[in-house]
């Protein structure tokens, strides 16, 4: 506990001395009785004042919650001799706030334990440590104070909400395992695909008699299997461009929350890579504890300021399956980023670049060279992105307040009507 | 700040000759000026001086007075000790630290039981010093005696305070 003396201690002492002085030299006792009050209280309050024990504990009631959640905060202080003045703060992120009084100064009873309820609510997802609080305990009149640190370390995970997506992307091919999602391919399967001339092997129930009747000769049916999908989440962090606690990291690792919520809905395989200064992947899997797994993992993502050079080659191969669908979120502003997604075009995945745009994040240019330099900044990005649609890569662009199903949709247009190229 | 005003008026009405009124004034005035700036500013370190300067003052208004013990230097004490008190008060509400009632009222109780103990400490001095006790070596051995006990306590205090911060 570190313990501080307010300096007007001292200045009174300095004040009743300089007045007892004064009154001894003057022969005049009023000095001597204004002396008095400042004597007394120089003489009176550290006779007095004892340094208070405190003890706390900090809880929270929960360890994740979801955006605009609340999550209960409990601080419990105690002190067996009491304390006249606790001044308490528990720290909070900008992403958490409260509309309990945080700092607040209360009153602690002899050997009685209090308890300050905090409701936090959860405004931005995150991965937060809260606590230790920091205490201040001050004897009545502030003369003497006592700071220090109470309760642990309680990890909070805050998980950003999911926008509804009525319908996901399918992929240009499918994997080996059986999900819900239709193969192009013929096999063994529930939904029909075409009918063909019997042959040696085929099973009698698979014959189509109606068919066969028509023609004159046995017919079977075929059928799509249904099969799953590997979707890999490329997530650009080497730049983020931000505004008011919104910007596009923010809004990557919302959408790529809200495509792995619906992928490993569908028992889709769904994987992670986090491209930037801090590389990070997750191989993909299934299931609800891998959905925790890239939360868990998207929460951690930070832009870390980096100059080297990076491909796609670093990363492991498991982390990117044959046939995967990549989803590429990334603002497009760090060229490392740009080159790897072509890179991986080149390599024959199955490509999707979401252009989260940086432009309603970025001021509008205000003098001549300004407006300038903003127009060529979006040619050079309207370069980029030609340069992708030459390599048979669907960008679209996804803007803030916009529901991500609309550049979903767009992808899904584009590739109605577009072959995809072999790179 | 009104106590302060208060001490600073008593201080100037109480020289009735006007022959130092323009230094009780002067150190008066600074004080004030020096009080507005430690609030402003929230320079707690500062605060001894203006208080320092408005007891000058009331010392010139009285040593220039004559050889009558002021009644009202009681008054004057404790006025310039809740000066002092209330703005350290008014500061400390600068952290916007929001305090329960029980708070707020334990530290107006003991204010105003530590203004109350220096009232009756000043009162106490200038009624003996209104009674003819006699043996003035005495008297101002004692005197400077408790001055140097003050001193002492005040370094101590400092160094304590430097040691804590």
């Amino acid at each position: 506990m570190t313990r501080h003396v307010s300096p007007r201690l001292a200045g009174y002492a300095t004040i009743a001395a300089a007045a007892l002085a004064a009154g001894l030299a003057l022969g005049r006792v009023e000095l001597v009785a204004v002396a008095a009050p400042f004597a007394l209280a120089a003489a009176i309050v550290p006779a007095a004042v004892r340094a208070p024990k405190l003890g706390g504990t900090f809880e929270l009631d929960r360890e994740r919650a979801l955006e605009t959640e609340t999550v209960d905060a409990a601080l419990t202080l105690s002190s067996p001799d009491g304390a006249d003045r606790v001044e308490v703060l528990l720290p909070l992120p900008a992403a958490l706030a409260t509309d309990a009084k945080n700092p607040t100064a209360v009153r602690l009873p002899r050997g009685e334990p209090r308890t300050l309820d905090l409701p936090l609510r959860c405004d931005r997802w995150g991965a937060f440590v809260l606590g230790p609080a920091l205490v201040r305990a001050r004897d009545r009149l502030g003369f003497y104070s006592w700071e220090t640190k109470l309760g642990g370390h309680e990890p909070l995970r805050v998980y950003p909400s999911s926008e509804t997506l009525h319908a996901l992307l399918p992929p240009l091919e499918t994997q080996v395992f059986v999900g819900n999602q239709l193969s192009r391919a013929k096999g063994d399967g529930i939904e029909f695909a075409d009918i063909r001339a019997w042959e040696p092997g085929d099973r009698l129930r698979r014959v189509n008699w109606r068919a066969s009747a028509r023609r004159g000769g046995l017919w079977v049916n075929e059928q799509h299997p249904e099969r799953n999908t590997d979707v890999v989440l490329f997530l650009d962090a080497f730049t983020d461009v931000e505004l008011d606690n919104r910007g596009t990291l923010d809004m990557a690792v919302r959408a790529a929350t809200s495509l792995a919520h619906r992928y490993l809905q569908r028992k889709d395989r769904v994987g992670l890579v986090s491209f930037g200064g801090f590389l990070s992947w997750l191989l993909p899997g299934s299931g609800t504890q891998q959905l925790y797994r890239i939360v868990d993992s998207l929460l951690q993502v930070n832009i870390v300021l980096s100059f080297a050079a990076r491909g796609v080659d670093v990363l492991p191969p498991r982390s990117l399956p044959p046939k995967a669908l990549v989803f590429a979120l990334t603002p497009l502003l760090d060229v490392r980023a740009a080159a790897a997604i072509l890179d991986l075009r080149a390599r024959g995945f199955d490509l999707v670049v979401v252009e989260i745009s940086p432009v309603p994040f970025v001021d509008a240019a205000r003098d001549p060279l300004d407006e300038l330099s903003y127009r060529l900044w979006e040619l050079s990005r309207e370069a980029l992105r030609a340069r992708f649609e030459r390599a048979g890569v669907p960008v679209v662009e996804w803007r803030d307040g916009v529901p991500l199903s609309v550049p979903l949709e767009e992808v899904a247009a584009f590739r109605r009507y577009a072959r995809p190229a072999r790179a | 700040m009104c106590a302060y005003g208060g001490v600073f008026a008593y201080a100037v009405e109480r020289e009735h000759e006007r022959l130092a009124a323009p230094a009780t004034i002067a150190l008066g005035g600074i004080g004030a000026l020096m009080l507005l700036g430690v609030l402003h500013r929230a320079e707690v370190e500062l605060l001894v001086w203006p208080l320092g300067l408005l007891a000058a003052a009331y010392g010139v208004a009285i040593a220039v007075h004559g050889s009558g013990v002021d009644e009202g230097a009681p008054l004057v004490a404790v006025g310039l000790f809740l000066c002092g008190e209330l703005a350290a008060w008014s500061l400390d509400e600068r952290f916007a630290i929001p305090a329960e009632r029980a708070v707020v009222l334990g530290r107006a109780t003991a204010l105003g039981l530590l203004a109350l103990a220096g009232l009756g400490a000043a009162a106490l001095v200038v009624a003996l010093a209104a009674t003819s006790v006699g043996g003035g070596l005495a008297w101002t051995t004692v005197g400077a005696a408790a001055a140097v006990g003050v001193v002492a306590l005040g370094v101590a205090l400092a160094r304590r305070a430097e040691a804590g911060g």
